[in-house]
């Protein structure tokens, strides 16, 4: 019955009736189809396959961005497997990874039930402040950041040796401890506004009935958000803690600007040594052999990830 | 518009009847088409019997001399007063040019500018870049077939040479007796990039740097210093200038490479000529695990140990170590002279220069007094005789006295050495005439470059011993060594 309604409200059966089966369509039939999905396939060939068929094929080279490109079947993948520097690399993206899927991710659902659920004034400017970082420059935010940790001038520093904790200041970018950790605060301030927005508008979309109800069974406000907010923006949440999951693994600019992957590696991530290696080695090949195990490893993550959602989904 | 109803229209206009049709718009367009067709009837039957007429009357010869000689007149009035050709397009030369220091670019802006001016119809676009994007772009573009017309970028076998092999570079090695620019520069420094493909020259420099040790002239004179001519009067300047309270040397280590040209002029101090041109070019032969290396990366770290470094140097980027030391917060500062003219205007105090002592007084004495970059012709110019003459015009006397005058020490053989612009530049011009030449032995290798930084940060940070640092980079060294060879 209810199958029935809804394919007539979809304009195909009405009810009672079996739905119209599709029978084969001809290719004639299809070719206006074809024409229509046409543009979006050829900019995809263009812009996506074909520079992704190139660098599998880079890959499988040693050109160095000059000169012919000679092929060296898979020598460059045995080079990556045994160099300790990707592993170096994949393991502070694996941390940033874990990192980001708790702490920007926290900050934003926190921020976006204080400014849904509480009726604090001004909520339009706040939102707009928290947001404010996302929609900066990475060169501008980097510059500040830069400044924010710098040994002798630096803000953190200043404050601390302000209120008399003079040990406590360092350099935190120049030491292998604090270096990682501190690229990882700076992307978290871009990265919790994005969370935050989407958060908001997932919230905005439950409905008030819910928490009167529960309000009704007596339930307290922690109660209500683990009991009706969370379940509610289920979906909204896994998709954030993906996006964030594969922006972690993304990451350059923060690290390229800042620091350069150093001081002795200690914020080397994927891409930066992918481009290092293309671009300051001149090893295109090599690079290009780390931007495919970048993407494979991307890949992974994210089907892993969608496969246990749905998973839990269906339970 | 259906025939039919087109048809019916016709017969209505020709009738003359229907007038409620005449409201009609297409009435109105085919009544307009038929006036129109008449009066074009009647203008085709007037030319035919005029052209009938002027057919039958036929021009005496006088007539047809005047007609001649009104023809002719026409035509060379219409010569003589024909508006002149058009100027020729205006040509934009593309000149892409690696450096970060703003005093630096805006002189390479002003110098172009006069030398469009010798040319007219002549522009110059001046692009700088810094040494990855210069070394990134540029490679980009000449692979791909396009590029500047002039570049002026760094030399070495993953730059400059590296285009020449791959066929990108027009070939200067006539150019430069052609154009006699081994007469106003030293075909030494001439030579000095080109050594690893063993003549043929693809890029030419304009300037020298030097590497070396930059003082606060302020602070010596408060504590009765002077510039150190022995590794001993070195480290006891060190020590005082640590006693008396202040910090000796600024240094960038967040970056790498400032950190790298401390370990590189150690190098220069402690070890054999020989074996650093060996590592240069790549050759086997020298080890970084040597005593000589062993020595200059104990130095750096004893420094280290000793306090000689500003606070959280590892943290501290270039410009913050240069700010460190133009603002008389630390007494020295090891950087390279392309920091003059910085020095010399921002500075509060008068700076000063000298080359880092030998710790063997038995080897020759070598720094890092190195031509700087050079310039290249790509050979995908649309000008390149023109290129070619914007070059020929960076290597004149004109230009570089321009060099001089903003501090730097140009390649040129003055004829009479121009009167100092400063202190500062008196004292490199003195200290690159005592010491050899020298090589950012790392240039050719930037893997191994990556390599030597990373281990130095680590070595200055406590987290390796020098032999181990020297270990870490032997293995890299080794490797490029190995790559080189096939």
């Amino acid at each position: 019955m209810t199958r029935g309604l809804l394919l007539n409200a979809g304009g195909d059966s009405v009810e009672g009736e079996q739905p119209r089966r599709h029978g084969r369509v001809s290719w004639m039939q299809s070719i206006p189809a074809y024409l229509y999905v046409a543009p979006a396939y050829v900019l995809f060939a263009a812009f996506f396959l074909r520079p992704l068929v190139e660098l599998c094929y880079l890959s499988l080279t040693n050109w160095t961005g000059l000169g012919p490109k000679v092929l060296i079947d898979l020598d460059n993948y045995r080079e990556l497997a045994a160099d300790p520097r990707f592993w170096q690399s994949f393991q502070h993206n694996v941390i940033w990874m874990l990192a980001a899927v708790v702490v920007p991710t926290s900050i934003g659902l926190f921020l976006a039930v204080l400014l849904v659920r509480s009726s604090i004034r001004g909520r339009l400017i706040y939102r707009t402040i928290y947001f404010l970082p996302q929609v900066l420059s990475s060169v501008v935010v980097s510059v500040i950041w830069r400044w924010i940790y710098n040994p002798t001038y630096g803000a953190i520093n200043s404050v601390l040796r302000a209120v008399g904790l003079d040990s406590l200041a360092k350099g935190w970018l120049g030491d292998s401890a604090t270096a990682l950790p501190a690229l990882f605060i700076a992307w978290s301030w871009v990265h919790y506004g994005f969370c935050m927005v989407i958060f908001v508008a997932a919230l905005q979309a439950i409905d008030e009935t819910y928490y009167d109800a529960a309000k009704v069974d007596g339930a307290n406000s922690l109660q209500q958000f683990w009991h009706v907010t969370l379940p509610s923006i289920y979906r909204p949440l896994t998709t954030v803690i993906l996006l964030t999951v594969i922006s972690a693994f993304q990451v350059f600019d923060l690290v390229y600007i800042i620091t350069k992957g150093g001081p002795a590696r200690a914020t080397l991530v994927l891409s930066v040594f992918m481009y290092d290696n293309a671009f300051r080695y001149s090893r295109v090949g090599y690079g290009a052999a780390v931007g495919v195990a970048l993407g494979i490893v991307i890949f992974l993550v994210s089907l892993v990830y969608m496969r246990v959602r749905s998973r839990l989904e269906a339970r | 518009m259906e025939e039919w109803k087109e048809e019916v229209y016709e017969v209505i206009l020709r009738e003359g009847t229907c007038p409620v049709e005449k409201k009609n718009p297409t009435f109105k367009i085919l009544r307009r088409r038929q006036v129109m067709n008449a009066r074009l009837r009647m203008l085709f039957v007037l030319a035919l019997v005029l052209a009938t007429l002027s057919a039958c009357a036929t021009p005496t010869p006088e007539v047809v001399k005047e007609k001649e000689t009104v023809v002719v007149r026409e035509t060379v009035e219409k010569i003589v007063t024909a508006t002149p050709p058009p100027p020729p397009e205006p040509v934009k030369l593309e000149v892409w040019f690696l450096s970060q220091s703003p005093e630096e670019i805006k002189l390479i802006e002003g110098l172009s500018a006069k030398f469009g001016e010798k040319h007219p119809g002549v522009s110059v676009t001046v692009s700088a870049y810094g040494y990855d994007e210069m070394n990134k772009t540029l490679k980009l573009a000449l692979d791909g077939g396009i590029g500047p017309d002039v570049a002026y970028c760094s030399p070495g076998g993953i730059t400059h040479l590296a285009y020449a092999k791959a066929g990108h570079l027009i070939e200067l090695t006539d150019i430069v007796k052609e154009r006699g620019w081994d007469q106003r520069h030293p075909m030494d420094a001439i030579m000095y990039p080109q050594k690893e493909l063993g003549g043929p020259i693809w890029g030419v420099p304009f300037d020298l740097t030097n590497v070396g040790v930059f003082y606060n002239k302020e602070i010596f004179g408060k504590l009765g210093l002077k510039p150190a001519t022995t590794w001993a009067e070195f480290e006891a300047l060190l020590s005082a200038i640590k006693t008396a309270g202040y910090t000796p040397f600024s240094v960038g280590a967040l970056d790498g490479w400032p950190l790298d040209h401390y370990f590189i002029i150690l190098g220069h101090v402690t070890t054999p000529i020989a074996k650093i041109e060996a590592l240069n070019y790549v050759q086997p032969g020298v080890s970084l695990t040597e005593d000589s290396f062993v020595q200059a990366a104990t130095i750096l770290k004893g420094w280290v140990d000793k306090g000689y470094f500003n606070d959280g140097f590892l943290a501290a980027s270039y410009d913050d170590a240069n700010n460190l030391f133009i603002t008389g917060k630390t007494a020295m500062h090891i950087g390279g002279t392309w920091n003059n003219a910085t020095f010399v205007q921002q500075a509060d105090f008068e700076p000063g220069f000298f080359a880092v002592p030998r710790v063997n007084p038995d080897l020759e004495w070598h720094s890092l007094v190195t031509p700087n970059n050079v310039w290249v012709l790509p050979k995908y110019s649309k000008h390149q005789e023109l290129a070619l003459d914007y070059v020929d015009y960076m290597l004149s006397g004109e230009v570089a006295k321009a060099l001089w005058d903003s501090g730097d020490i140009p390649t040129f053989s003055f004829a009479t050495l121009p009167p100092a612009t400063s202190g500062l530049q008196a004292d490199v011009y003195r200290a690159g005439l005592a010491t050899g030449i020298g090589y950012y032995w790392a240039n050719n290798m930037p893997e191994f470059a990556e390599a030597e930084v990373s281990a130095l940060q680590k070595m200055v940070g406590g987290e390796l011993s020098p032999q181990q640092a020297l270990t870490m980079m032997e293995e890299s060294h080794a490797k490029e060594v190995a790559r080189a060879q096939q």
